[in-house]
C-alpha cells in the first residue's frame, strides 16, 4: 500500500522537484518497495507524455547535419556496455535520477 | 489498437537504442528522425528561444549517442528517458540564464530586474499539429481541473519547484503538492501509461 505522502513524493520525484536530501531518502524507499518502483515508473511515463503537449515544431534540417557531423568527426565513442548510468553531478541532474531509480 | 501500436513503437525504440549503443549511426539517424520533433518542441517551450533549443537538442542527442548503452529498459521507455535528458539539459540552460541575469542585475544595481521565466515566454512554435498522440495528451491535459494543470505545467515546463509554485500562486505548500499528485495520477489513468 502506497501512502498519500509517498504518492506526493513520487510525483515530485518524477518532475525532478525533490531536494538532494529528499531525493536520497525517497530513493531508499524505492529500493525497498517494488510496488513503489512500479508506481514511479507509471508516473514517470505519464509525466514524459506532457512533452507532447508542447506546440509541435520541427528543428531545422541543418541541426541534424550538425549533430551527425559531430558524432562522425569528433569520434564521440558510445559508452561501453555495463557502464554505470551517469555520474553524480550535483543538483543539475536531479531530473535524471528518475531514470535511474 | 493504440496500445498495441505504442508497444510496437517501444520495442522498435529499444532496438534502435541497442544498435546506437554499438555505434550504429544509421540507428542514431532513425531515432533522431523519430524523436527530434517532440524533444525540440519541449526544449523550445521551456526555453522560448530557437537557438537555445537547438543547442540543447544537440547536447541531448550527443548524450544519447555516448550513453545509449547505459539505457535501462526496466526503468523507463526510450521516449521518457530522452524527455528526462532533454529537461535536464534545458534546466542547465535555464539556470545558467538566471545566473547571467543576476550578474547583470547586480552590476547595474537593478535589483528588480526580471529573472527569466521560461514558463511565461511566448513560444515561437507552430501550433499546427497532426500527431494523434500529441492531440490526445493535450486533450487529457486540458480536461484536468485548471488548478492541477497549472501546477503541473509550472513544474514541468517552467521548472518551478513546488515551493516556488506555492509562493507564486499564494497557496499552501500542501495544496500545491496535492494538485501535482492528483493531476499526475489523472494523467496516468487517462493516458493509460
Amino acid at each position: 500500500m502506497i501512502s498519500e505522502e509517498q504518492q506526493d513524493q513520487a510525483a515530485l520525484h518524477v518532475l525532478g522537484l525533490l531536494s538532494a536530501a529528499e531525493a536520497a531518502a525517497f530513493e531508499s524507499a524505492l529500493s525497498a518497495s517494488a510496488e513503489l518502483r512500479d508506481f514511479v515508473r507509471e508516473l514517470r511515463e505519464a509525466a514524459a507524455d506532457l512533452a507532447l503537449s508542447a506546440p509541435s515544431q520541427a528543428p531545422p534540417a541543418s541541426l541534424k547535419q550538425r549533430i551527425m557531423r559531430e558524432i562522425t568527426t569528433e569520434k564521440l565513442a558510445p559508452a561501453p556496455l555495463q557502464r554505470a548510468p551517469f555520474g553524480h553531478r550535483g543538483g543539475v541532474d536531479r531530473v535524471l535520477r528518475g531514470a535511474r531509480s | 489498437m493504440a496500445e498495441e501500436a505504442a508497444i510496437v513503437q517501444q520495442i522498435a525504440d529499444r532496438e534502435m537504442i541497442e544498435r546506437i549503443g554499438r555505434g550504429d549511426q544509421s540507428a542514431f539517424s532513425a531515432l533522431y528522425d523519430r524523436l527530434s520533433r517532440p524533444l525540440y518542441s519541449l526544449a523550445l517551450r521551456m526555453l522560448g528561444d530557437a537557438g537555445d533549443a537547438q543547442d540543447a537538442l544537440q547536447d541531448v542527442f550527443l548524450q544519447i549517442w555516448s550513453r545509449a548503452a547505459t539505457y535501462n529498459p526496466e526503468q523507463s521507455t526510450v521516449f521518457s528517458w530522452t524527455v528526462l535528458l532533454t529537461r535536464s539539459r534545458v534546466i542547465d540552460r535555464l539556470r545558467a540564464r538566471k545566473r547571467r541575469l543576476r550578474i547583470v542585475a547586480s552590476a547595474t544595481g537593478d535589483e528588480d530586474a526580471d529573472v527569466a521565466d521560461a514558463s511565461t515566454m511566448e513560444s515561437a512554435a507552430d501550433t499546427a499539429d497532426k500527431n494523434d498522440e500529441a492531440a490526445r495528451v493535450r486533450s487529457v491535459l486540458n480536461n484536468l481541473p485548471s488548478e492541477q494543470r497549472e501546477a503541473i505545467e509550472l513544474a514541468f515546463f517552467g521548472h518551478l519547484t513546488h515551493h516556488e509554485i506555492a509562493a507564486r500562486l499564494g497557496e499552501p505548500l500542501g495544496t500545491i503538492k496535492a494538485r501535482i499528485r492528483r493531476g499526475l495520477l489523472k494523467l496516468r489513468e487517462r493516458l493509460g501509461t
